[in-house]
């Protein structure tokens, strides 16, 4: 131990030695702000110390002026010091195992980055919102004044002002948004003196008023909502499940509004001013009409044929295209229609197949969206704890099975079973439109041909079977689905509801074709005659009778919705389960056919009401009748479903559906517009060889007249094939490019999705070397022997009576230490709770966000612990490093720097170790044992240092040693060793130049910081009892 | 509707709706709402609390499993009881409200559900949450439960660290549409 003595003693002149060049070296001395010689960290504010570590530095500064200058020295070098640490990062999981995608992710972060800059910065405040849920709640009350001007400061940097609809979406509280608002007003208030340019304080103003005015018609249209008293209680009792049908019910009647207004207004009206004489005038109205459409109602304004093909003229010298108004407004409600119908698909859509993963996230949903926070009874709370435990349940099982794949056997006997259903399904629809199609060819002759007749029966008969098929076929449908063991219950719904649809679809597309088909559309009087009808007195005008048709299909269908479906299916079963048969179920909401029953009608509506322009009014009417009637009927007689309904995708189906009823509906119509002949005896377009043919007249009109002539030429510049062809050529490569980026960010999405998991991989790994560092500390309290793991609390009295000595000793410069020494419990338990709630955030998703005030509070509440502070930032930088928005050094860096910059000044153990580093250039022992005994390792760490110029490390090669020691997990190693290594370096001088950078490399890679002192503090110990 | 609207001047409800997405009647709604849990307000005026009990008495709240976290949310007591004053309790139903945006919601259901606080939804919070959504069914199984945590983390732990942070818990709520409608309480 003497010769240690004597060895120290010389380190330490000699250092003083150097150190004193150091000061006559430096040119501006050291009074200066700590702060303020920090070139490279100019985004850095305000490190927190806590207050007595602010005393001792500013005391400390005083005396040891050459630890700062030290520290300057290093400081020049930080920025070499942050490439380095971004290679010694390469190490981590994160970067080896992704090195493949890594670097293409990195650069595809950064420009997703730049693509969605505008998105994330609309996301303002967010570091300060992650502070606010750093902090415990009472600290945010406490802090109030505080938070608001960080976060008014925030949202002004990253806008410019503070918008109002911005503060509404912050989630904090109204004091807090309070105190925000007035700071923005009395800013602006403010700034009301500086000189502005007239035309940009109008164009403020202009922007104010609209903003104003855009919200108020936002709120207007919020707060104005239909029924909404009547949703909330259903929701209320039955959940949103049901809800979700009372809520399209609501809007099936909102659009069917436009069209009645459109229809009455332009079509109707107009016709009732100028009325047509009637070519039947005996017919009377008996009542019977309202069932079926027929006799009297034929000549009104109810349908197509009424209506008028001349020019209304009431007012002289005003005129009113009847024909061209009657085509523009069907038009304009289907143009409205189709935009409203792909607008609420598509964010429909948007927000229900985020991801293609669906099925994942199947216990995400059931464990945090599953509560209903709507519901208000209680039978239904009760109802949904049980629903959620039984669900909870079965997708637990359900997770179980399947991981056992069926066998071939049980697959072949599931498809074939499934090929059976469906052969099943086509026939039974292929059917029942065989028997509409031959039903109406023999009613049709029976209502031709016996018009004096009582008719009532064959002229509803079709209606009423149509009807009665779509009510049964649903309930075959359903029950041979659930035989075809589809895996999940959803799916079972899915084919379910399209074989509901299909069927729909199938039997409105009969008729239709029925009355459209070539040898319908005749010349009056040719076909009958050939039927041997004796008396022919109607007019063949087969756009009346389809509308007629479906004016009959509409009332039969809202007169069985209201018999069949609601009042059995749901009155009479409750009555019969309450008093008659005890074991019949309770009657529950169907809410997949109740909603198939709208889709249906609205159909209807849409194909009939160009025939039937009426048909909107009586349609806009059911609905509202449809909505009480339901309303009460479940209220009064249904139970809240059993299973709970996942309301928002099968919306997402029903729109859909909805959307391409609509879309076959408006394909039938331009059929009819475009390809049909209109009946030659009645209706608006009587005489044309085609309905559309209006439009063309009326384009040649325009053309006639010069004042309208460019008008004329832009319609049929735009109807021009060539306009289409362009218009069709960008959509398409519009799609494609959609598609292509999507494509692209969904590759992105999977490989950020890879990093995220290596970045965790990193926490693990960095959390062991925590555990390591703790552990050692455990070993050197035992003086090198294996200690006992798991109690490491008692390390920490021995290492601070070592720190003891070390500050008493009479040859540590600069007399006491003064700061609190490391004080800390060092267990890794410790290091794991402080740092996991702060840190392990920053990698996860949000590692494209700031985390500076994330490390400022983390700094705050451990600055009393320098080696948990250490840790941290350890486990800080990772995130930082892999942050492609983060411009910021982390604050707390240079306080820590200047510490352990302190740190390494007062302690002997140190200044050896620099003197030994600096004269014999020889690596540490630890390190060297460490090289021999992993030559990879070694080799890897060669091939990096070789790609580094070696100046890089004069700052900080001195702290190599401390660091790789406490990197070591070795506890058996010996000076015999450590002088043998030495030796060997020695003899080859080039060589250890290479070890020491490799040392370095070491020193990062367990610290990332290679200037941090603490997490050596062991390894100091441990050369001091070496000595 | 007369006594409420005298108890706010027009510039209290304007900047009410401004900071809120209600509309200056709905504001008042509330504020009707906030009376007929405790009819004594009215005489208190504005600056009284509710206690945590009382506002549990609303009908949503009342049988919600989570009510008195989101009274705790929502509170701004300094003492920290959960009490709520109308200010709050507009939060509240703001933040309830069809027209908050899903972030806000997601934001404010995280705290709901972090039960202890810590900024993480770790197995803990998780453990409660399941047995207050099962309730009065009775709790799940202790190996069910194990079970369900684990498929959980699974879908949801991005970063294999056993606890859920927010981003997390954003992200994987951005993949449930069903949040957005049972997050909703109507006025």
């Amino acid at each position: 131990m003497a010769s240690a003595d004597e060895d120290f003693d010389q380190i330490l002149n000699s250092l003083d030695g150097e150190l004193n060049e150091y000061e006559t070296n430096t040119p501006d001395g050291y009074s200066q702000d700590e702060h303020a010689y920090d070139p490279d960290f100019s985004t850095y504010q305000r490190p927190y110390y806590g207050p007595d570590h602010h005393l001792h530095s500013n005391d400390l500064a005083d005396q040891n002026g050459a630890n700062q200058t030290l520290m300057r020295n290093r400081m020049k070098n930080a920025k070499e010091l942050y490439e380095g640490i971004e290679d010694t990062m390469m190490e981590l999981p994160s970067r080896t195992l992704g090195r493949r995608g890594g670097a293409h992710v990195k650069d595809a972060a950064n420009h997703f980055g730049t693509l969605s800059r505008n998105t994330f910065s609309r996301r303002f405040g967010r570091s300060t919102l992650r502070r606010q849920r750093l902090a415990s709640h009472e600290e945010i009350l406490r802090n109030e004044t505080n938070l608001a001007n960080d976060i008014y400061t925030e949202m002004k940097d990253s806008h410019g002002e503070v918008k109002s609809e911005e503060l509404r979406e912050l989630p904090m509280n109204m004091g807090i948004k309070r105190k925000i608002k007035s700071q923005a007003l009395a800013h602006r208030q403010d700034g009301k003196n500086k000189n502005v340019g007239c035309f940009k304080i109008w164009k403020y103003k202009m922007s104010m008023k609209w903003r104003h005015f855009k919200e108020r018609t936002k709120k207007t249209i919020g707060s104005a909502k239909l029924w909404e008293h009547h949703l909330k209680q259903v929701e209320g009792n039955f959940g949103s499940g049901v809800g979700s049908y009372f809520t399209f019910l609501r809007g099936l009647f909102l659009l069917s509004i436009p069209s009645f207004v459109l229809n009455f207004a332009f079509i109707t009206i107009p016709q009732i001013i100028e009325p047509v004489p009637r070519t039947n005038p005996d017919v009377q109205f008996t009542g019977e009409e309202i069932l079926t459409g027929a006799n009297w109602l034929t000549e009104t304004i109810m349908y197509y044929g009424y209506y008028t093909n001349q020019l209304i003229q009431t007012i002289p010298g005003v005129y009113y295209d009847m024909p061209l108004a009657y085509l523009l407004a069907t038009a304009g409600y289907f143009l409205l229609c189709l935009i409203l119908l792909v607008k609420s698909t598509a964010s429909n859509f948007r927000q229900s197949f985020v991801d293609k993963q669906e099925d994942r996230s199947n216990f995400i949903s059931k464990v945090f969206c599953s509560w209903d926070f709507g519901i208000t009874s209680a039978t239904a709370a009760k109802l949904q704890h049980r629903t959620i435990k039984t669900e909870l349940q079965e997708i637990l099982s359900e997770r179980k099975m399947a991981t056992q794949k069926r066998s071939a056997c049980e697959k072949f006997e599931v498809y074939a079973f499934r090929i059976v259903t469906w052969a099943i399904f086509l026939g039974l629809t292929a059917g029942s439109m065989a028997l509409v199609y031959f039903l109406e060819s023999i009613f049709i002759e029976e209502i031709k041909c016996n018009l004096s007749g009582v008719a009532v029966l064959p002229e509803i008969a079709l209606a009423l079977i149509v009807s009665t098929i779509n009510l049964i076929m649903p309930i075959i449908f359903n029950a041979i689905t659930v035989f075809e063991k589809y895996k999940y219950p959803r799916h079972q719904l899915y084919v379910a509801v399209f074989r509901n649809f299909l069927l729909k679809m199938g039997l409105l597309a009969v008729i239709c074709a029925f009355w459209t088909a070539s040898d319908l559309i005749q010349t009056p009087g040719s076909k009958n005659d050939t039927k041997n009808c004796s008396q022919n007195v109607i007019v063949d005008c087969w756009e009346t009778d389809l509308g007629q048709e479906a004016y009959r299909l509409v009332i039969i269908d809202f007169l069985f919705s209201i018999i069949f479906s609601t009042f059995c299916a749901e009155f009479l079963r409750k009555i019969f389960a309450t008093y008659c048969c005890e074991g019949l179920k309770q009657p529950e909401f169907s809410i997949v056919n109740n909603v198939m029953d709208l889709i249906y009608g609205q159909t209807l509506c849409w194909i009939g009401v160009f025939f039937s322009p009426l048909l909107a009014l009586i349609v806009t009417f059911k609905y509202f009748l449809m909505f009480y009637i339901k309303k009460i009927s479940v209220m009064q007689n249904c139970v809240p479903p059993s299973k709970r309904w996942r309301a928002a995708q099968t919306r997402t189906i029903f729109n859909f559906l909805l959307l391409l009823s609509f879309l076959l509906s408006a394909a039938f119509l331009c059929v009819v517009v475009f390809r049909l002949t209109p009946s030659e005896s009645c209706g608006p377009y009587r005489g044309l060889p085609h309905t559309y043919d209006v439009i063309v007249t009326g384009i040649d009109d325009l053309a006639g007249n010069k004042t309208t002539q460019w008008l004329a030429g832009i319609i049929t510049f735009v109807g021009s094939v060539w306009f289409l062809d362009a218009v069709v050529a960008g959509l398409a490569v519009a799609v494609a490019i959609n598609h292509a980026t999507s494509k692209g960010y969904r590759a992105l999405s999977e490989a950020l999705r890879g990093q995220i998991k290596l970045e965790g991989k990193d926490k693990a790994l960095l959390l062991t070397w925590l555990q390591n560092v703790s552990k050692q500390a455990n070993q050197f309290n035992n003086f090198g022997g294996p200690g006992p793991s798991g109690n490491i609390n008692h390390v920490v009295p021995i290492l601070s009576r070592h720190r003891d000595s070390i500050n008493s000793a009479p040859s540590s410069r600069g007399g006491s230490v003064r700061g609190n020494p490391p004080q800390s419990v060092l267990t890794a338990s410790d290091v794991l709770t402080h740092v996991d709630p702060h840190h392990l955030q920053s990698g996860n998703l949000a590692h494209m966000e700031l985390h500076q005030a994330d490390s400022e509070s983390s700094h705050r509440s451990v600055h009393k612990d320098p080696l948990l502070r250490q840790a941290l930032h350890n486990q800080q930088q990772q995130p930082y490093m892999d942050n492609p928005y983060t411009t910021s050094q982390d604050p707390a860096e240079v306080a820590s720097s200047y510490e352990a910059s302190l740190y390494q000044q007062q302690n002997p153990a140190y200044q050896h170790q620099h003197y030994q580093k600096s004269n014999s250039a020889s690596p540490s022992p630890v390190a060297a044992r460490r090289q021999h005994k992993d030559p990879l390792y070694q080799k890897a760490l060669e091939n990096r240092s070789q790609q580094r110029p070696s100046s890089m490390f004069v700052g900080s090669s001195k702290y190599a040693f401390e660091a790789s020691s406490s990197d070591s997990d070795d506890e058996s190693y010996s000076i015999p060793a450590w002088k043998k290594t030495l030796q060997q370096q020695q003899q080859r001088p080039s060589s250890s130049q290479e070890i020491e950078m490799s040392q370095i490399q070491n020193t990062r890679s367990s610290q990332m910081r290679p200037q941090s002192y603490y997490m050596g503090q062991s390894g100091q110990d441990d050369n001091e009892m070496l000595f | 509707m007369g006594a409420s609207s005298s108890v706010f001047t027009n510039e209290e409800l304007q900047e009410y709706s401004e900071l809120t997405f209600f509309s200056k009647k709905e504001v008042i709604h509330v504020f009707e709402k906030f009376v007929e849990l405790d009819p004594e307000i009215l005489a208190n005026r504005k600056g009284y609390r509710l206690s945590m009990e009382k506002v549990c008495q609303m009908p949503e709240l009342k049988v919600n499993p989570f009510s008195d976290r989101i009274c705790r949310v929502f509170s701004t007591s300094e003492s920290f009881d959960g009490s709520l004053s109308f200010e709050d309790f507009l939060d509240m139903m703001s933040v309830f409200s069809d027209q908050a945006p899903k972030g806000l919601k997601v934001e404010y259901a995280f705290k709901v559900y972090d039960f202890n606080e810590d900024d993480l939804l770790d197995t803990e919070d998780i453990e409660m949450i399941v047995t207050r959504l099962t309730g009065s069914a009775g709790a799940l199984e202790e190996n069910e439960m194990e079970q369900l945590l684990m498929n959980l983390m699974q879908e949801a732990d991005l970063d294999d660290d056993g606890q859920l942070s927010y981003a997390e818990f954003e992200h994987v709520i951005s993949k449930s549409p069903d949040f957005l409608n049972s997050f909703k309480i109507r006025l």
